[in-house]
């Protein structure tokens, strides 16, 4: 009764009352306002300078001996092991000769359902701080092979040099456990739930406390490197904190061996402020890549899922390196390892990081966990980017709230106060006899949502090539629209309130948008791009003729998850199609993309589809 | 009037110099005896274990306030007496002992603060170990005042051999951290303090420099006699990475002349046979690779004492392939803790390393705000064949925990299959804490007690503690690490946010009203 009190400004309070009056104006501009924040977000003036919020880390404040004879000769027994035994005993026998306690494991994983077994390696070694009471560790970890199918036997080398290090010192507060995996994301996934004791199948039984802190290093095949690329984004959109970005940052600034943030170097600070906007945005899309795909660089990246700080830092080579250039044509031999003084640098940077890990008292909180950073060393905090958020979430909720007043005949919406009672009854006729096929059309769409979710992990989906997923997913998008033409050929027979269907939607969405852009404000702007700003502006303009229905349809396919995911495959940078990578990626990381294209962006495109075909 | 009083002056007065200088006063302390022992041992993996061992028996009090103490500190008689405690054993251990490198412990100790008492029956026994703890915490200058009910158990299981009727009580504190401030009052109840005999070699300096430390003592009351025994166990780095070097460059000092109370006085070298030890020891025995040299400082002066290793011991790499060869103790016990976010569990791992079934008592104390669900116990056995089966407890006894009051535990009694690992999971929840319960450091997470793996040690087995005579059954403890748990954490900041805005606004208004109210406002006419 109160849904239709309110609906007849029975009982609303005054600011309502304005708002209403002013909903059918507002909810454009707003939408386009929530844009245009986004596009002011690379400004300088947005952001601010990045500053440590953890005093006891204290960067930077250490002279850093990495690079001696020894740690040298322990990156050439890699080498030498290397020659006679396999990666993972070579890289086993390294560790226990410099006295680690060191352990194997072997598993194996499927990379989407019942698509064959992989098998992995996963090595480590524990470095034990003397005196401590092994409660807390911090870990390096290394793939045998960089995020572009390089070779990473760079980074395993210089991790047996800091082991080497490591051991010799004595000022370890926590366990440092080195990890080479020979797997990627995968390997160290398999390695997290062994070591946090959430699988049975591969267990652990050599391992040290709760992990404060992760390090994954990438260097692949050069003489020289210009300097580190820094990557911190989660596999679900986690991001590590600030101050450990920042620490590094700092630190490798001081080893000159600088770390830019997704590889971006420095704009000069006398740049044209609009070069120092095109770059800050260039990073901005990256990190928004990033964090609402899960396409992250690295094997820092499952770290994250269980709370803990991880970064990836990962050698640039120099444009004109020949090594570099040698390996790209496949010729590339393991003795063409990094001139001497590059990989004191970068161990050195390590080194002085790690001693600012080793010096928290504290799991890394103080600083925020929920930022952009436009430029290196600058960051955008939380506050000033979720207005946009917001206006956005306003957008919707404003034009919900005017369509619901806008159902129904004109009469319902006259203010004499003789027809009040008749007025309420109309409005109650009118709910009633409409709301049950709104709300059924709704539910339609999302269990056809709900097949898309499950087919793919009911079928024995060996046959989820690429080519077959491609096939799949256009015939699940024709069947859909045919239900949808369909459903709506049924309803134009049928009273039904475009209003009131657009409205329920909108909110249906707007709280989607809402609780999405306090986890992972990149997918909350993605859906709200791709499903939202269709939304608001559907059926705008009359829709009485055929070519009008049409052409709409038309322009809503083309915002459709097909259609986009097929343009995205090349704007994301994906090897493969979209679609199968956000299964792979929900299938084994738990990452929302998949789940959420099934249950409301596709549904909330076909809903669009249907209210722009209701007459 | 006057004779009595120089009575008792004069008792006053022999009573001092019999404290004093106990070796002069027969009269009181002919039952008073004191040995002081040092075992210095090459551990596998190059570094050296220190252990010092002091024992004082005496008479047990009478008269309690009376009461002569010769040798025996008198603090700890006077507390054993007035909180009726028959055993006492109180350690602190910093840094973990690594088994698979070093070998056997030379007494099981678990990181932390450990009391463990058994007291009188009849009186408040909780009364008694409040009082008790409190006292203790003077003595030491530790925090075992904070032993309050949440982290005080009352195992039945994990220490029955010790049990001789009245209520036992073990209280932990695993986030103690050892310092001279709890060394300096220990050596201060050595006859001899740190000034002559083996003690002489307890440089702070030296012992806070380790990668292991335990300071111990054990006090134990029968009928007539008191037995107090002190034990340091130290492991270190060797002075240099160098073939020779003597016991006074790696303990900082050199060994003085032995304690003249002292009735024995040894130093025991436990070495490789490639080791050469000068000068030349008073008696050696070989056993295995290894050789025992044993000096008798009350024979003898010996000043120093130096090692000269072999070139084999050159290369580092070799110590640790040497470390695969030390005899591992018969129970290793590990635990940690699974999971991740606002639930987890604890997972432990028992290895059966003997060729025979063993039977131990496991004990777990956790607590309360990990609220713990029994029904999740579960116990599996992966014998020598690779087959693992459901292991059945012999005995459960699991009491729950009460929220602020008690922490929940777990003792089960189980029969480890031969050459086996067992692996032992239960889950808990993560509760929430008032803000006023998380440490100062929040964030870091809370430190649990380690879990206590008991069993007694067959004669003859030859890996063994040693506190342990060989040849006997012994009752040893295995102490796994500490584990940490992070729980839900508030953002400390905001009452202080809230403070500062109320404050501010509050004075802001009361700076404004207060103005209004007092200032009177009056139009001045300039003077002419």
């Amino acid at each position: 009764m109160s849904l239709v009190l309110s609906g007849q400004g029975e009982k609303t309070s005054p600011l309502l009352r304005v708002a209403r009056k002013y909903s059918a104006y507002l909810s454009y501009p707003l939408a386009i306002c929530g844009l245009l924040w986004l596009l002011a977000l690379p400004l300088s003036s947005f952001s601010r300078r990045a500053y440590f919020s953890e005093n006891a880390m204290m960067p930077g404040q250490v002279y850093t001996t990495f690079g001696t004879q020894s740690h040298m000769d322990a990156m050439d027994r890699v080498d030498a092991e290397l020659k006679t035994k396999d990666q993972a005993q070579a890289v086993e026998a390294v560790f226990a000769s410099i006295g680690l306690d060191t352990e194997t494991q072997e598993f194996t994983y499927t990379k989407v359902p019942r698509i064959g077994k992989h098998a992995g390696t996963n090595v480590h070694g524990i470095l034990r701080a003397p005196r401590s009471d092994s409660v807390e560790a911090l870990v390096i970890a290394a793939s045998w092979t960089t995020a572009n199918n390089a070779s990473n036997v760079n980074a395993v080398r210089l991790m047996a040099g800091l082991a080497q290090y490591a051991s010799e010192q004595v000022y370890w507060a926590r366990d440092i456990v080195f990890v080479v995996t020979d797997s990627g994301e995968q390997g160290i996934e398999e390695w997290l739930r062994a070591y946090q004791g959430l699988t049975t199948t591969s267990p652990l039984f050599v391992r040290s406390g709760i992990i404060q802190a992760a390090l994954s290093l990438e260097l692949p095949p050069a003489k020289r490197y210009t300097g580190l690329g820094l990557y911190f984004e989660g596999k679900g959109g986690q991001l590590a904190n600030l101050d450990y970005v920042n620490m590094v940052q700092y630190v490798s600034r001081l080893e000159r061996m600088p770390a830019y943030l997704h590889g971006l170097k420095d704009v000069p600070r006398r740049a044209h402020w609009w070069t120092k906007y095109t770059s800050a945005t260039q990073l901005l899309l990256r990190q928004v890549r990033a964090q609402a795909f899960g396409l992250s660089t690295g094997i820092h990246a499952p770290f994250l899922r269980y709370r803990i700080d991880a970064i990836t830092l990962a050698g640039l080579p120099q444009p004109d390196d020949p090594v570099s250039a040698v390996f790209a044509h496949g010729l590339f031999t393991d003795a063409d390892v990094p001139a001497a003084p590059m990989q004191r640098q970068i161990g050195r940077t390590i080194e002085a990081s790690f001693r600012s890990l080793n010096n928290l008292l504290e799991h890394f909180h103080q600083s925020f966990f929920f930022y952009m950073l436009p430029a290196n060393q600058r960051y955008v905090s939380i506050g000033d980017y979720i207005p946009a958020a917001g206006l956005m979430i306003a957008s919707l909720l404003l034009q919900a709230m005017h369509l619901w007043w806008m159902q129904g005949p004109d009469e319902l919406r006259s203010d004499s106060p003789h027809t009040r009672i008749t007025r309420i009854n109309a409005y109650y006729a009118l709910l009633r006899a409409t709301l049950p096929s709104s709300v059924g059309i709704i539910w339609r769409v999302h269990a056809l949502g709900l097949v898309l979710l499950l087919i793919p992990q009911l079928i024995a989906s060996s046959v989820l090539t690429d080519a077959t997923t491609t096939a799949y997913l256009f015939t699940m998008a024709l069947a859909s629209i045919s239900m949808v033409l369909h459903t709506s050929d049924i309803y134009w027979t049928r009273r039904i309130e475009w209003q009131q269907l657009k409205s329920i939607v909108s909110v249906y969405l707007a709280v989607v948008v809402a609780c999405l852009s306090v986890m992972n404000f990149s997918l909350a702007v993605a859906l709200f791009v791709v499903a939202g700003l269709p939304l608001v502006f559907t059926r705008v303009c009359r829709v009485d003729t055929r070519i009008r229905r049409a052409l709409g349809v038309l322009m809503l396919v083309a915002v459709s998850p097909v259609c986009m995911m097929t343009l995205g495959m090349h704007v994301l940078g994906c090897s493969s199609n979209p679609f199968r990578v956000f299964l792979a990626d929900f299938y084994r990381f738990g990452s929302l993309v998949y789940p959420l294209v099934c249950l409301v962006y596709w549904p909330v495109n076909l809903l669009c589809m249907i209210i722009v075909l209701i007459q | 009037m006057r004779i009595p009083r120089l009575a008792v002056l004069a008792a006053c007065g022999s009573f001092v110099v019999a404290a004093d200088t106990p070796s002069k006063a027969p009269a009181g302390t002919t039952a008073e005896m004191f040995s002081e022992d040092l075992t210095i041992a090459m551990l596998a993996d190059g570094r050296v274990l220190l252990h010092f061992d002091f024992e004082m028996h005496g008479p047990q009090a009478t008269n309690s306030s009376l009461h002569s103490y010769g040798l025996l500190p008198r603090q700890i008689g006077e507390i054993a007496q007035r909180y009726g405690v028959s055993e006492l054993q109180l350690a602190f251990t910093q840094g973990t002992w690594r088994e698979a490198r070093w070998g056997v412990p030379p007494a099981a100790q678990g990181i932390g603060a450990e009391v463990i008492a058994q007291l009188a029956d009849g009186a408040d026994a909780d009364a008694q170990w409040s009082g008790l703890t409190n006292a203790l915490s003077g003595v030491f200058c530790a925090s075992l005042n904070f032993v309050g009910t949440e982290s005080t158990t009352s195992p039945r299981l994990a220490f029955a051999h010790s049990q001789r009727g009245g209520a036992l009580r073990h209280g932990f504190l695993p986030r103690e951290n050892v310092c001279t401030e709890n060394l300096t009052p220990w050596i201060k109840q050595l006859p001899c303090q740190a000034q002559s005999g083996v003690a002489a070699l307890l440089n702070p300096h030296r012992l806070f420099n380790m990668h292991f430390l335990s300071v111990a003592m054990a006090l134990n009351s029968d009928a007539d006699t008191l037995r107090y025994r002190q034990t340091l166990s130290v492991v270190v780095d060797t002075p240099a990475y160098d073939r020779s070097w003597a016991l006074s460059a790696l303990a900082g000092r050199a060994l003085a002349a032995p304690c003249p109370v002292a009735t024995r006085s040894s130093v025991r070298v436990v070495a490789p046979a490639a080791v050469q030890v000068a000068p030349q020891a008073d008696s050696t025995h070989s056993a295995g690779t290894s050789v025992t040299h044993l000096f008798d400082l009350q024979r003898r002066r010996v000043d120093d004492i130096v090692f000269t290793f072999s070139a084999e011991f050159d290369d580092k790499t070799k110590y640790w392939a040497a470390a695969k060869d030390t005899p591992v103790p018969a129970i290793a016990a590990h635990r940690h803790i699974t999971g991740h976010g606002s639930s987890g569990g604890i997972e432990t791992v028992i290895t059966n390393h003997r060729d025979v079934p063993m039977t131990v008592a496991y004990f777990d104390a956790v607590p309360w705000y990990l609220r713990m669900y029994a029904h999740t116990l579960s116990v599996r056995a992966t014998g020598a064949d690779g087959h693992t089966s459901q292991l059945t407890p012999n005995q459960i006894m699991f009491t729950p925990a009460v929220d602020r009051g008690r922490p929940a535990v777990l003792e089960l009694e189980l029969e480890l299959p031969p050459q086996s690992r067992t692996v032992l999971r239960y889950d808990f929840d993560k509760g929430f804490l008032k803000y006023s319960e998380h440490p100062p450091d929040a964030n870091r997470g809370f430190t649990i007690a380690p879990a206590i793996v008991s069993y007694s040690l067959a004669p003859s087995d030859t890996a063994r503690p040693l506190s342990c005579t060989p040849g006997t059954t012994c009752a040893v403890r295995v102490y796994t690490e500490p584990a940490l748990a992070s729980l839900p954490t508030p953002d400390f900041s905001m009452p202080y946010n809230v403070i500062t805005f109320t404050c501010t606004i509050l004075a802001l208004f009361f700076g404004r009203i207060f103005n209004l109210l007092t200032r009177d406002f009056a139009v001045l006419t300039p003077a002419k």
